[in-house]
């Protein structure tokens, strides 16, 4: 079952009186599988953080729908089963760290007594390693502090479903750490996490699947494996030969690669496998999902 | 049961927020300071000493109470909006329009907790000079009340739409008018103008009239003012507060929060 299926979604914007709408989703169809951690790629202004809008009707999109978990559209018992941070969060700067917890987790329907609720607090801020400054009011966080406990808001009510813009940004190395660790915790859990990132290496880390934007159109959607595979051209070709163990010869295109089955073939020697080599997340995305400039 | 259960939250949260803004605070200290010259200007006129006590102290009040409902009215909504806070509030488990109710309620909350708190200062200073306090001095206080939360729901469906600073031009526009109804359109009348006649005839119904909610005279000439009058205006004042809520709210629903 997909927990988000997104089908033809369309949105343009004015951007002034008078001037042209600027189209910034072209029919952008995907789904997200559940129990998956997904990371949805694209440049800067591809409409990442337009897209997880209109999924979650903040911004009414042109065309297009998007449905949650089978084929439900969103209604008031869906967002309790939904948690969602979005980019650059800011908050009610005047509660406490633990005041605005319990704020987010009872306006969540969070299926906890006060008691309850109050020692998932504990334990939340602990793992964050921000139990020293519960009693602070955020005016007083840092920008970190706030994206931690910005996660914290989303996670309080256990959703099935998290949706993060840009989860790890403005986080020092050990913040981000903090931060997969509770992403892969509640992925462990079951909750199936839609993640925004520019910070590629992390996204390799925690995805297992992604979808990738470019300038408003789904250019790749699927398993990461395949996403780094479908831009390399490298090729490896392992094969025995009888006075030694498994070697290996590397093409750096198809028609090397032919060349050296023919010489392999020629010289009688056994062929283990040929195989595309993948490359990091960052050399493919890179090669296919930046504009050209 | 789960929608008032949402608007009480929103509207705990908007009460605990006005309490801990300096604005709050610097609203009181202007409280006490203008009812200080009430107390103060009285004796300073021989003849007309409680006239001019109670006039100027509920006058005093009732700024107080429309400048905080015209702040926090416009500030609540636009700032949640402008930082975004917005995105995580309505993608709970809440809809926009108990969004919207549950900024109104904690507003009006506050509006009557300050009501209170001038209900009592004033009492100290009309016991003082020996001014007796009637029925009427509570229904002067209600009129305030509900002027004020007329001019709340005013600047929170501007908030809907627009800037913090033009809320607050467009609210005293509607202050302003609000007071000035009768007299315009007793002027208007008097002119041949067709369209200033229609004006004065059509035109002023989109204004709430809130001159209708002054029983300060009263006050001062110690008058009765009929229950049933009360009643009646009370209802009034609700109407538009719905209208203009239930305006907010469709305009809310339709909203981009890019």
């Amino acid at each position: 079952m997909s927990v988000i299926s997104v089908k033809g979604l369309n949105k343009s914007f004015q951007k002034g009186l008078g001037s042209k709408k600027v189209s910034v989703l072209k029919n952008i169809t995907f789904s997200v599988a559940e129990g998956k951690i997904t990371g949805f790629l694209g440049a800067n202004g591809s409409g990442k953080t337009t897209t997880m809008k209109c999924m979650l009707e903040l911004i009414w999109p042109d065309q297009g729908e998007c449905r949650f978990f089978g084929s439900q559209k969103l209604h008031s018992k869906l967002w309790s089963r939904i948690g969602f941070l979005p980019e650059h969060p800011y908050f009610y700067d005047f509660l406490t760290g633990e005041e605005f917890l319990f704020f987010y987790g009872r306006l969540s329907h969070a299926k906890y007594s006060k008691s309850d609720l109050k020692s998932r607090i504990n334990m939340l801020l602990k793992k964050m390693d921000l139990s020293k400054d519960r009693d602070k009011k955020l005016r007083q966080y840092s920008k970190g502090m706030l994206q931690k406990i910005g996660l914290l808001q989303a996670v309080i009510h256990e959703p099935d479903l998290l949706i993060l813009d840009e989860p790890m940004s403005g986080l020092d190395f050990n913040g981000r750490s903090y931060v997969m660790e509770i992403i892969h915790q509640v992925a462990e859990r079951g909750t199936s996490v839609f993640l925004s990132s520019h910070l590629l290496h992390d996204v390799e880390r925690l995805c297992s699947d992604l979808v990738v934007l470019k300038e408003g159109e789904v250019i790749f959607e699927g398993d990461m494996g395949e996403f780094m595979g479908a831009e390399s051209d490298k090729m490896e070709i392992i094969y025995i030969d009888q006075n030694k163990a498994d070697q290996t010869r590397l093409a750096s295109n198809l028609e090397e690669c032919q060349k050296i089955l023919d010489e392999l073939r020629q010289q009688k020697l056994d062929v283990v496998s040929v195989e595309r080599v993948s490359t990091n997340l960052e050399e493919t995305f890179r090669k296919l999902a930046l504009k050209q400039r | 049961m789960k929608m008032w259960r949402n608007i009480f939250i929103l509207a705990a949260n908007g009460f605990q927020e006005v309490i801990r803004h300096r604005f709050f605070y610097g609203l009181v200290l202007v409280a006490v300071l203008i009812l200080s010259v009430g107390a103060i200007l009285g004796p300073l006129s021989m003849s007309e000493e409680k006239r001019i006590t109670v006039n100027f102290s509920l006058f005093a009040a009732q700024i107080v109470l429309i400048a905080a409902s015209i702040f926090f009215g416009s500030l609540s909504i636009t700032r949640d909006m402008e930082k975004k806070i917005i995105t995580t509030l309505i993608t709970r488990p809440i809809s926009r329009a108990q969004y919207i109710l549950g900024k109104f309620f904690g507003m009006a909350f506050i509006m009557i907790v300050a009501v209170i708190l001038l209900g009592f200062i004033l009492s100290g200073i009309f016991y003082y000079f020996q001014i007796p306090i009637q029925s009427v001095f509570f229904k002067s206080l209600w009129g305030i009340y509900l002027e004020a939360l007329v001019l709340l729901s005013i600047s929170i469906l501007f908030s809907s739409f627009t800037s913090n600073f033009l809320i607050i031009c467009y609210t005293v526009c509607f202050f302003i008018i609000g007071h000035w109804i009768d007299t315009m359109k007793t002027l208007l009348q008097k002119t041949e103008e067709p369209f200033l006649r229609f004006i004065s005839e059509y035109g002023v119904l989109v204004f709430p009239n809130l001159e209708r909610f002054n029983w300060r005279p009263h006050v001062v000439y110690q008058d009765l003012v009929p229950f049933t009058e009360v009643m009646f205006y009370s209802f009034y004042a609700v109407s538009w507060v719905i209208l203009f809520l239930v305006i907010a709210i469709q305009i809310f629903n339709r909203k981009d929060f890019v």
